[in-house]
């Protein structure tokens, strides 16, 4: 079967009643994560994660991927609105976008901002289409040296590029390994660090571990905050006017490249790909003097970018089975969970079901643009909501989430030792990014460095002798190397501390 | 939970002395240490190639040495006075997503949240899901939070009674029963 035929019946699966359903119920609940504060896409779907346990794996992959990129729309709304930055990939559109409202233009801006973020995903989910069938041929050339070899690129991609300090991501990598060693060693069968405990003899479950550190380590970061609450504005207009749309259109296409690109590396995050879509508008845009006091194209431009670089992040992790960000690494852990490997063997083994979930995506994005901009009234009445009531009625389903996966209660015990672990992680600077990988990917790379050693006899040099592995082993080198020296231009680069943000 | 302890601590003196700031990084190189201790029980190298002690060992080694690296940083960071990890701000950049200093952290705040968490996890197989989440959620809105007698009722009911109904009828997700005989009988 032809890519074609294999997306159209991805569609006719992704269409029923109760597909359509999760997808709605995913986006509007992204799109209102997005909005609140206190808890992103990455705790989001780790919570409800448990609670997809009884649902088809098709449905369960459909309405948590839907999550992940409604919280982008959530996000632009309150950074328009409000000037807040819902999640940090949005934090760019807040200079012009808020600009826009205090012109009385906020529906236009939202209306633009959707529809770029339409383009944008659609455009990253057909380049999606198109490169899976030749990236997971590539995929399955690769053996377990190559592949060891390739989850170090991720490593050094998370560790070096996403924190300011490479000692400090390199700690948070090997933390997730360390985690992810817990329980019965994957070739031996023999118990590690388990203090004697039964629990822990099955390892450590991801899910109370990513909503300890996302959802209650944030939680707790914020306890006490006090989070602004000033009044939506009222939406005059929403349809752009032709002028705004001949303006945006360069820079959605421009925003639609840069996203696309910039998602298919692991670690480098949306808010990046943000950051880049503005600074090129203010390089190359017609109208680059007006950015900064309410251009179109600076809202355009980033949204359209963060929205592309999260569907084309879906591509390393369908034909690779490398997580680009925590938020996928969480979606890796829903593949997982369901008895599914992401990798490039995903294509031949389980066809259907991927194929469902891609069509799924081009689905998601239209809902998003169908369903956001009218209601966007109706979601800025969210944040009326008491902070307090809201943390509080947070707190109650964190305690689910955790306790949901395995129906035990030390996994709630894990939970909060986790978020403790995860205030001090936001303390201290270290980035969460490279333990969320390591945690999820930790089994397989091990498995994958002592079946290379197996097949090589023990001879190390099984890493240096095969091509594609010396490769991968360059290409981290490299980063890590760069990103030793290049510690000071990360500095002027400034880039965002962490891919969770 | 020794590490969470100390490095609590650390947290809450200032930045700016040095000692505190060595004792997340101490914990961790000791974390390390142990890490390699244990894993030479576990076989390093078995007839088929590397053992399950082979990748602790690895990875204890490196956290060591990492540890030890972020030491050495912030000591020598400190002789220097804090310049050397200030970023710098004079690029456009900066400009566009400036540096968010930490907010001040309010350790009654976090723990009230921690205590509270674990004293639910405590009695929820106790007492059952309804009774130990209703008191969380009133402890929470009406202690922490200082809502109105209604509105916390409202919504404890809801979030506890309610939401137990909601997971174990129609999403078919247990949640915790209670474990005494009395509330048993009454369906808790």
């Amino acid at each position: 079967m032809n890519t074609f035929d294999s997306l159209m019946q991805g569609f006719s699966f992704a269409m029923t009643p109760e597909n359509l359903l999760y997808a709605l119920i995913g986006c509007l609940i992204g799109t209102a994560l997005g909005i609140l504060p206190g808890i992103g896409a990455t705790a989001g779907i780790a919570i409800l994660l448990p609670l997809t346990v009884g649902m088809e794996p098709a449905s369960a992959i459909i309405m948590l991927a839907a999550i992940f990129y409604g919280t982008a729309y959530g996000g632009t709304i309150t950074s328009v609105l409000l000037n807040i930055p819902g999640e940090g990939e949005s934090a760019i559109t807040c200079i012009d976008g808020y600009q826009m409202t205090r012109q009385g233009r906020a529906g236009v801006a939202l209306t633009t901002a959707g529809i770029g973020s339409f383009i944008g995903g659609t455009a990253a989910t057909l380049a999606l289409v198109i490169a899976a069938a030749p990236l997971s041929q590539l995929g399955l050339m690769i053996g377990p040296p190559e592949f060891f070899c390739l989850i170090l690129v991720g490593i050094a991609l998370l560790a070096g590029l996403v924190g300011r300090s490479l000692v400090k991501g390199l700690i948070s990598a090997v933390l997730g390994l360390l985690i992810a060693m817990i329980g019965i060693d994957p070739v031996a069968g023999a118990p590690r660090f388990t203090f004697g405990s039964e629990h822990l003899l099955d390892g450590i479950s991801i899910v109370p571990v990513l909503v300890g550190i996302f959802g209650l380590g944030e939680m707790l970061y914020n306890a006490g905050g006090t989070a602004a609450r000033p009044a939506a504005p009222r939406l005059r207009q929403l349809v752009p006017t032709g002028t705004d749309i001949r303006r945006a259109a360069p820079a959605i296409g421009r925003g639609t490249l840069i996203g696309s690109v910039i998602g298919l590396v692991p670690g480098v995050t949306s808010a990046i790909s943000s950051l880049l879509a503005y600074s090129t508008e203010r390089k190359v845009s017609r109208f680059r003097h007006e950015l900064g006091t309410g251009a179109i194209e600076g809202v355009a431009a980033p949204e359209t970018a963060n929205n592309s670089h999260s569907n084309a992040a879906f591509v390393p992790l369908f034909t690779l089975g490398i997580p680009a960000s925590p938020a996928i690494a969480v979606l890796a852990g829903a593949f997982l969970q369901n008895g599914i490997t992401p990798g490039p063997r995903l294509f031949v083994d389980n066809s259907a079901l991927i194929w469902t979930v891609i069509a799924s995506l081009f689905i998601g994005n239209a809902l998003l643009l169908l369903l956001n901009v009218p209601l966007v009234g109706l979601w800025t009445r969210l944040l009326a909501i008491p902070y307090s009531v809201l943390s509080a009625l947070i707190f109650g389903f964190i305690v689910i989430g955790s306790y949901a996966v395995n129906n035990s209660i030390i996994d709630v015990f894990i939970m909060i030792f986790f978020g403790i672990v995860g205030l001090i992680f936001r303390r201290l600077d270290i980035p969460l990014a490279p333990l969320v990988l390591t945690l999820v990917l930790g089994p397989v790379m091990e498995s994958a460095l002592r079946e290379s050693l197996q097949i090589s006899g023990g001879d190390f040099s099984v890493f240096t002798t095969r091509p594609i592995a010396l490769i991968f082993l360059i290409i981290a080198a490299v980063i890590l190397t760069g990103s030793i020296f290049g510690s000071k231009f990360k500095r002027k680069a400034h880039l965002p501390m962490d891919a969770a943000a | 939970m020794s590490i969470t302890q100390n490095s609590e601590s650390a947290l809450r003196t200032p930045t700016g002395q040095a000692l505190p700031r060595l004792l997340f990084p101490a914990v961790l190189a000791a974390l390390g240490a142990w890490v390699v201790v244990s894993s030479t029980g576990m076989g390093f190298w078995v007839r088929l190639g590397p053992g399950p002690g082979f990748f602790p060992l690895v990875l204890g080694s490196l956290l060591v040495l990492l540890s030890l690296l972020w030491i050495g940083q912030e000591i020598r960071g400190g002789r220097h006075g804090a310049t050397s990890e200030e970023p710098d701000t004079s690029s456009v950049a900066d400009l566009i997503i400036p540096e968010e200093p930490h907010e001040p952290l309010r350790p009654k705040n976090i723990a009230a949240i921690v205590v509270s968490l674990a004293v639910l996890a405590a009695l929820m197989p106790l007492v059952g899901f309804q009774l130990s989440m209703l008191f969380f959620l009133v402890f929470h809105l009406r202690v922490m939070g200082r809502r109105r007698w209604l509105l916390t009722a409202l919504v404890s009911v809801v979030g506890s009674f309610g939401v137990f109904v909601l997971f174990t009828r129609v999403l078919t997700v247990n949640l915790p029963a209670a474990s005494i005989g009395f509330l048993q009988s009454l369906g808790f």
